[in-house]
């Protein structure tokens, strides 16, 4: 096959993995252009934001700490501790993509996101057939993640007014998480990382700054390397 | 002015942390051990994201809500028989729901 068909069939497969999630995504984004609107935002606003931070968590807390008169300093201290995530995930990726450089190792960075690289090391690690550019893979499925954070969260500012209360639309993000994390749990070393950073998480949810994430994060990865270490099995 | 400047302070410092490792900014020979220890990450943010999710409020302190309970246990249960899936997600925000309404 020659390169480009290999690009585009990856880039295909890689759609084919990103799509589903745009299920979970639409109700947070228009949650997120809902709220925006309800604050006073306009629309240039809400989309600029999603748009130049791509960051559906991290654009959530300004909107809740911009509307409490947070300074420019604590909000923008706060949303970059949340985002520091971004960087193990670049890390993590950047062996998986190879050579990347100029304008598409850019586009590729700013497409970072926790659905994203999810979705992308999901199918690197898994024993299912992999695409010839791991690149162009990367990008389709990180592309409808994408179009559908900007359209529902502009589609949320226009009609952020009729969305009724009663939707249980706030537990729409975990159970996307849940559902890209159960099939990952098979092997021994996963299931206790997974356990140690729930137990983390909940233990340190009060810790300012949304550090409480960082460190399950990292509880998670030792208990995770200390049982692999100890049964003597890869991760 | 008070809006668009930490935006951009926040846009930037985000794309410089996702473009450090990606971009081959930071290039150096990353030893064994990190790289065992990346493959831990997804498992981990994942798991610590559920867990806010599901069993903490807006107190930030430990609930154990039934809505959240049913919830979670119908997505896991569809997500470890059929794999991660729109139905797991649908379902999970139905059970939620539902159990939320029959609280009431």
């Amino acid at each position: 096959m020659s390169d480009e068909s290999n690009r585009s069939s990856s880039f295909t497969a890689g759609l084919a993995t990103g799509c589903p999630i745009v299920m979970g995504l639409v109700p947070i984004g228009l949650v997120y252009g809902a709220a925006a609107g309800a604050m006073g935002l306009s629309l240039i606003q809400t989309v600029g934001m999603s748009l130049t931070i791509y960051s559906g968590s991290s654009q959530l807390v300004f909107l809740d700490m911009w509307g409490q008169g947070a300074s420019t300093l604590v909000l923008t201290l706060t949303c970059l501790v949340m985002n520091l995530r971004m960087g193990m995930y670049g890390a993590s990726l950047a062996p998986r993509l190879g050579e990347v450089s100029g304008a598409r190792s850019a586009a590729a960075a700013y497409l970072i996101t926790d659905e994203s690289y999810g979705l992308s090391m999901g199918h690197f690690l898994s024993r299912k057939a992999q695409p010839a550019s791991p690149l162009s893979f990367y990008f389709g499925a990180a592309l409808p993640t994408w179009i559908s954070w900007q359209l529902s969260g502009l589609a949320g500012h226009l009609v952020g007014a009729l969305i009724p209360p009663s939707w249980p639309l706030n537990m729409a993000v975990p159970l996307v998480f849940l559902a890209l994390l159960v099939p990952m749990l098979a092997r021994g070393p996963k299931l206790s990382a997974a356990a140690a950073a729930m137990i983390t998480a909940v233990a340190g949810a009060g810790i300012p700054m949304n550090l409480g994430l960082i460190l399950a994060v990292a509880v998670g990865i030792a208990a995770g390397m200390i049982h692999s270490s100890l049964s003597g099995k890869a991760a | 002015m008070e809006f668009w400047l930490p935006v951009l302070l926040i846009a930037v410092g985000t794309f410089f942390i996702r473009f450090s490792f990606i971009g081959g900014r930071m290039k150096f020979v990353m030893p064994e051990m990190v790289r065992r220890g990346l493959d831990f990450v997804p498992v981990s943010v994942m798991a610590a994201l559920v867990a806010l999710g599901f069993f903490v409020d807006d107190q930030k302190t430990f609930v154990l809500y039934g809505p959240s309970l049913a919830a979670a246990g119908m997505a896991s249960l569809l997500a470890w028989k059929f794999g991660r899936d729109v139905l797991t997600i649908a379902a999970g925000l139905a059970v939620y729901w539902l159990a939320e309404f029959l609280l009431i």
